[in-house]
């Protein structure tokens, strides 16, 4: 992340003018942004698009990288309504870039005669054939999403294990001050490479599955995180309102309902079909 | 062992027949020994938790890890049928 990671996250905007060059239909746009049950009902495909889905936005190592990182720049109470803007400014931008990503892709592949997605590169490689430059927008935003999301996924695990083991953990140290962190950190990364690069790797199945993974286990960590910001002693008048605790439990709950029906779906096929 | 910590050390008939076990550095049993050291003392540092919690809470959340633990491996067996 280091001094000024923004020129990354600059980058990811490049979806939203790539959509004004393929001219979508915004009154399909406008359609596909109101909810509905799709065709063929609650189905154990549903559910496991339905957690993946939710998995690309709210997943446990984001609570652990969210707290790190307030940590590790040093901000103190007085800081708290500038973070807050923060994560409003970075919750809205990532809504917009996912919904743009969505209109690029949708408007472009999922039409008849359109081409089965293996890998993002054949997403990229397929729209460059009628589309050139939105084709490479598409795939400097792919990329670009890929090295930050490796990023942020190593350094989040890499600040949980120093924490967990009592290491130096902040991107603040050298590496001589923080050898086993940034070791960590390395490995991370080379670990996510070698997934990459490994042939034939079913990369789209295990990212969806990733994902799934993820939102499966986020109630373990948001359980804590709730309890956490229900203690008195320790969040003081920052205590969270009913309100907040009704929207924490609401989605705790909703996770493990859709959880569960999806592991039901996985024993028993013929049950939603 | 420094002759302060000798001192500390149960006196024996024959001290001389003292073997000292620690594994040699970079043994197997070394490294070993040193993650299961490293072990004990994230579990001791953790030990006591900042959060009270009634033992029925605390009986809940070990269910729902648990819980949710299952649910990983049915996940990830779904996987492994999907790549076979």
């Amino acid at each position: 992340m280091g001094k000024d990671s923004t020129p990354f996250l600059r980058i990811n905007l490049i979806y939203i003018p790539a959509i004004l060059l393929i001219h979508p239909n915004f009154s399909d746009v406008i359609k596909g942004l109101i909810p509905v049950i799709p065709i063929g009902g609650f189905t154990g495909d549903f559910f496991f698009f339905f957690m993946a889905n939710i998995g690309t936005t709210i997943a446990p190592w984001m609570i652990f990288f969210q707290q790190s990182s307030v940590v590790d720049k040093g901000m103190t109470e007085k800081d708290i309504s500038f973070g807050k803007f923060d994560t409003a400014v970075g919750a809205f931008f990532t809504v917009v870039v996912a919904i743009a990503c969505v209109i690029l892709t949708g408007t472009l592949l999922f039409k008849p005669g359109g081409v089965d997605i293996e890998s993002a590169a054949q997403a990229a490689i397929a729209i460059m054939g009628n589309y050139p430059i939105v084709g490479s927008a598409l795939a400097i935003g792919l990329f670009d999403a890929g090295l930050l999301g490796a990023m942020c996924i190593s350094l989040a695990s890499s600040w949980a294990m120093g924490e967990v083991f009592g290491w130096a953990h902040s991107i603040n140290n050298k590496v001589s001050e923080a050898p086993m962190f940034y070791a960590f950190y390395f490995l991370s990364l080379v670990f996510a490479g070698i997934v990459v690069i490994t042939p034939r790797a079913p990369l789209v199945l295990i990212t969806l599955f990733v994902q799934v993974i993820a939102v499966t286990l986020l109630p373990a960590a948001l359980v804590f995180l709730l309890l956490l910001l229900n203690n008195e002693e320790m969040m003081g008048k920052y205590k969270n309102t009913l309100m907040q605790n009704i929207w924490g439990f609401l989605i705790v709950f909703t996770i493990i309902i859709v959880s569960t029906l999806y592991a039901l779906s996985v024993i028993f096929p013929e049950m939603f079909k | 062992m420094s002759a302060d910590n000798m001192e500390n050390y149960p006196k024996t008939k024959n001290m001389v027949d003292y073997v000292d076990d620690t594994p040699e550095k970079g043994s197997i049993s070394y490294v070993l020994r040193r993650w299961k050291t490293a072990i004990n003392n994230i579990n001791k540092k953790y030990s006591k938790p900042r959060l009270k919690m009634t033992p029925l809470v605390r009986f809940s959340l070990l269910a729902l890890r648990l819980y949710l633990i299952i649910l990983v491996v049915i996940l990830s067996y779904k996987f492994y049928i999907m790549v076979r």
